[in-house]
């Protein structure tokens, strides 16, 4: 019941900081979330989540239904054949999640475009922009997995000693 | 042997069917009532996050344009200042012209006039004009504006004079009083008019006038003219207020009320002589 309420509270902050950060710098939080908890919890729940929020981005910002799902989707894709030419080990694996940040928002500016206009944007000036906050979604990304690793290796060392 | 379905494995590809799923539905006129309750719900959190995240880019775009602004606002200030002395300008201006229009029409042609500016006047009963020798102003020059007596040049410096006032006590004039009702614009034999003589004399706040025909009917709103040798004309001092009724004297006494507020005067015309 704790955990339902804990999610509801999340979304809640996601959505404000998604909504502050776009507004602020055009900088997308649910792509960090998205790459974060990929493979780190239960794919059902993952999923569920994912598309709920993004059902939600959808209503608020006036996309059409299912722009931010089929953007996920195609990147979640994208994703998993890097990690197959990419190592998903070592530093370079940053390289994949710097890609894929940057596939997102060009997908999403085309995606959302062509569904709600049935036209293609000017990507072209927005290049450097998207440039600039993948790398940054890139560098956050990898400090939080970090700490994450860190608290994960310091709970299973507290359980070794306690066994 | 039957194969146990594995979700992982085919997770993406599931996803990616509900989601082409989704976006056709999204399409059609379910898609706005499936969007609707999480735009009822979540809309104020997100409007809220998006004016957060606009008010501070505003802070932060005025923080990067900090010196661009700072240059604005000066120049700002310097345009302002323009402005206000323009406007000040103006302003003297459309009221020199006022004067020179109400002026005009008391013109006598042979007479040389010369406008003049107050630049101060105090309460002794003395007002000090822009003009002096350099325009050649004289002691004795009478200052006037349209056909009221404002005063007479008392001393004159190189670029000002001095203007004794009627409230000046050393200020006195042999005056006539003449009915309320006349108009003086229009009226040239005022000689049958008159109904009495009398003499003003300065009182620093107001003017006294006496020796008033104790006969006469004078009453408060008569017409005070200035007829002395010392001025050359027949001008407007003011009406008669507070007139004396004490039958016991010999003549009667009141007061002058000037037509102008003299504090109130910006421009005046010296009469030379």
């Amino acid at each position: 019941m704790i955990e339902v309420l804990l999610i509801i509270i999340s979304i809640f902050v996601l959505l404000f900081l998604e909504s502050f950060l776009f507004e602020l710098f055009s900088f997308s939080i649910l792509i960090l979330v998205l790459l974060l908890l990929w493979k780190r919890i239960n794919p059902v729940v993952y999923y569920i989540l994912i598309t709920f929020f993004a059902i939600t981005l959808d209503s608020v910002n006036h996309f059409p239904l299912g722009t931010h799902v089929l953007v996920i989707s195609i990147l979640l894709f994208v994703f998993d054949l890097l990690s197959i030419v990419i190592p998903s080990e070592g530093k370079l694996h940053y390289l994949t999640i710097l890609l894929s940040t940057f596939l997102y928002y060009i997908l999403l500016l085309l995606i959302g475009s062509l569904l709600q206009d049935g036209a293609f944007p000017k990507v072209w000036g927005s290049l450097v922009n998207i440039a600039v906050v993948s790398g940054i979604t890139t560098i956050l990304y990898a400090f939080v997995n970090r700490f994450l690793k860190s608290i994960q290796y310091e709970g299973s060392k507290s359980r070794l000693t306690l066994d | 042997m039957k194969r146990k379905f594995d979700f992982k494995s085919y997770s993406k590809f599931l996803y990616l069917i509900f989601s082409i799923i989704l976006v056709l539905l999204g399409q059609t006129t379910l898609g706005d009532r499936v969007k609707y309750p999480f735009a009822y719900i979540f809309s104020p959190i997100h409007v809220y996050g998006s004016n957060a995240g606009k008010k501070v880019n505003n802070w932060k775009e005025a923080l990067i344009d900090a010196s661009s602004y700072i240059t604005e606002f000066n120049e700002m200030k310097e345009e302002i200042a323009k402005l206000k002395v323009e406007n000040s300008e103006k302003l003297l201006d459309y009221n020199e012209y006022l004067s020179l229009k109400e002026q005009s029409s008391f013109l006598i042609n042979e007479r040389e006039y010369i406008q003049a500016k107050i630049i101060t006047d105090n309460s002794q009963g003395s007002i000090l004009i822009n003009v002096g020798k350099e325009n050649g102003i004289e002691i004795g020059d009478i200052v006037i504006l349209g056909r009221v007596y404002i005063g007479m040049i008392s001393d004159v410096s190189l670029y000002s004079s001095r203007v004794r006032l009627p409230l000046n006590p050393s200020s006195s004039f042999e005056v006539v009083v003449l009915p309320g009702s006349i108009d003086l614009n229009k009226e040239n034999r005022i000689d049958s008019l008159v109904k009495s003589t009398g003499v003003v004399i300065g009182k620093s706040d107001n003017i006294l006038i006496e020796n008033l025909g104790i006969n006469s009917d004078v009453k408060e709103g008569d017409f005070v003219l200035i007829r002395d040798s010392r001025v050359e004309d027949i001008f407007v001092l003011g009406t008669l207020v507070g007139v004396s009724n004490n039958p016991a004297s010999t003549n009667k006494s009141g007061f002058v009320s000037p037509i102008f507020d003299y504090g109130n005067i910006l421009n005046v015309y010296v009469i030379k002589k």
